[in-house]
């Protein structure tokens, strides 16, 4: 089943978005409107607007109130995609030119900041201070998060909880604020959006630890992108300090740099995939789904439950 | 007059105080610390002291998104070294974040609301002005005038200062046409100048120098126009930078 399957019942709603995000990016330069536009017609799963959404439903749902949050939350996110390729040194995402690739790096950093100015203009229609200091504090924490990574990278004998507070910052909590957001803006009570807060941390950090995992397992095709990817530009991530309980790997680890060759890499992507890391790491991300699961027990009854709990249970399963 | 001494001092105060907030230990250590604009940062305090009591704080909150924009005009393609480009790129970002942080502690959306617009038009004009989009010298100072005062402006506004606005925005251009002309001199081509020489190519009867020169005459004869016009909003902005002016001079004359 697809996941957009399991909120199909939003569609409508999401179109909205859709609409609403082509609006929000449209600009007197020409060059800002088709590199923005080009952007969002990409796609992407949208997984911050739908969390959004879902959320809201445990409030007073109204769309023309939830919207503004929702769309945000895109901008956010795609703001930091576009300097994420200026980072990443990216020619293509999603198979697609990157405005850094096409205009330059000055462009795209142009870009990026202005698809945040857009952000928070639509943000500026949530009276809520509570939603300003969270999503203000996130956006900071989300940054470090990036900075740790850099920090980071090719340092093999780290702990554990470092991954985890990176990947709580690089994914877990932008996914978080959608839920605990969407919850404020529908005017849900504070317990409630504390809950979707926790939610959509626990399923956040259980995407992460899938993501990380597909990096060894997945193809190219599946990945769009090279297998093994993330441990050749030095992101260590869980099946890695797993793996590094061997001591072989450990050794073979510690010889990867960003120009090895191909062949050698594959080496030690074998070994990883042999090891017990990968399951290891996949108990990890079940674990922090079951947690997900349970605190959706504590929300309040409504049909959205069950959307909830179903997209929770696909992201564990889920192959690319 | 508003005593100098104490504007410089609640500067310094402001910008240390500005520093604490940002820093981090890893970041500035491989990257170099953001530069203020202390002059700007004087003109800024001047303008809204007295404002408003929070006024330290809305300050703060523009000098936080300024000096994020201006790290990320750091970001070239050819830079010293991948790791620095890659922090320069999260060190504006952060910045940025601080910005909203500081925004969302004042409570006052509308002001969110009003700098964003600001910052929206701050990076469309720097499009325009990278692609030299400029036609004409009026363009060319539109475009710039928008990067160069938007966030101050838009500050301004918040705070009601109409007759403020005009003044500092003409002063700025001035200075703006004052530095371009300085760059000019010593060869220093900026993205201002390169659009500069392509309208001079266009109109072939005027060289860049010539239409520095010719607009400069022109602004500070509007100036004038203006400090009269709104002479109870300017006395002070104006001795203020004839202070400014007279320090720099007495320092140059050593």
């Amino acid at each position: 089943m697809k996941l957009s399957f399991m909120y199909s019942f939003l569609k409508s709603d999401i179109d909205v978005i859709e609409r609403e995000l082509e609006m929000a990016i449209r600009s007197n330069s020409s060059l800002l409107n088709d590199a923005s536009l080009q952007f969002i017609q990409a796609g992407g799963k949208r997984i911050r607007p739908v969390f959004v959404l879902l959320s809201a439903k445990f409030g007073d749902y109204d769309i023309e109130k939830v919207k503004h949050v929702a769309v945000a939350l895109e901008l956010i996110h795609m703001a930091s995609l576009v300097h994420d390729d200026v980072i990443d040194d990216a020619e293509t995402r999603r198979g697609k030119k990157t405005i850094k690739a096409i205009h330059g790096n000055r462009i795209a950093m142009y870009t990026g900041d202005y698809i945040f100015a857009r952000s928070l203009e639509y943000m500026s229609a949530i009276e809520s201070e509570e939603a300003h200091k969270i999503l203000a504090e996130t956006i900071v924490e989300v940054c470090l998060g990036e900075v740790e990574q850099i920090k980071d990278k090719y340092v093999m004998d780290q702990h554990v909880k470092t991954y985890f507070r990176r990947i709580k910052r690089k994914t877990a909590l932008l996914i978080a604020v959608s839920c605990q957001l969407g919850g404020i803006a529908a005017g849900a009570s504070k317990n409630v959006h504390r809950n979707l807060w926790l939610y959509g941390y626990y399923v956040g950090m259980s995407y992460q630890i899938i993501d990380d995992i597909l990096d060894f397992t997945a193809t190219e095709k599946e990945l769009g992108k090279p297998a093994g990817g993330d441990l050749l530009q030095g992101n260590i991530t869980l099946p890695v300090l797993f793996a590094r309980e061997d001591k072989e790997i450990a050794e073979l680890l510690e010889s990867i740099y960003e120009d090895m060759p191909k062949e050698q890499l594959e080496v030690v992507l074998e070994k990883i995939k042999n090891s017990d890391a990968i399951e290891k790491s996949y108990k990890v991300s079940q674990a922090y789904l079951q947690k997900a699961l349970k605190v959706v027990d504590r929300l309040p009854d409504q049909k959205i439950k069950k959307t909830l709990k179903d997209i929770a249970l696909y992201i564990g399963k889920r192959k690319s | 007059m508003k005593n100098n001494t104490t504007i410089q001092q609640q500067t310094r105060e402001l910008i240390t105080g500005l520093k604490a907030k940002y820093q981090h230990p890893y970041l500035f250590s491989v990257i170099s610390q953001p530069t203020f604009d202390e002059e700007r940062v004087q003109l800024f305090i001047y303008l809204l002291k007295g404002q408003h009591t929070n006024y330290k704080k809305y300050l703060e909150s523009a000098l936080l998104m300024e000096l994020a924009l201006n790290t990320h005009e750091q970001v070239i393609t050819n830079g010293p070294s991948l790791k620095e480009r890659q922090l320069t790129v999260l060190a504006g970002d952060y910045l940025s974040g601080l910005y909203y942080k500081s925004v969302a502690l004042l409570g006052d959306t509308p002001f969110l609301l009003r700098l964003s617009k600001a910052i929206r038009n701050v990076n469309e004009s720097k499009i325009k002005l990278k692609l030299s989009e400029a036609n004409s010298m009026k363009e060319l100072l539109t475009i710039q005038s928008i990067i160069d005062d938007s966030m101050l402006v838009h500050v301004l506004q918040h705070f009601h200062l109409n007759d403020e606005i005009k003044i500092v925005s003409e002063g700025l251009i001035i200075k703006r046409l004052e530095v371009e002309l300085e760059n000019w001199k010593k060869r220093i081509i900026t993205p201002f100048l390169l659009n500069l020489q392509a309208i001079a190519k266009k109109d072939k009867t005027e060289s860049v120098l010539s239409l520095l020169e010719n607009e400069l005459d022109d602004r500070q004869i509007q100036f004038q126009t203006i400090v009269k016009k709104y002479w109870s909003a300017s006395q002070e902005i104006v001795e203020y930078f004839r202070q400014q002016r007279k320090e720099q001079y007495l320092a140059e004359e050593g």
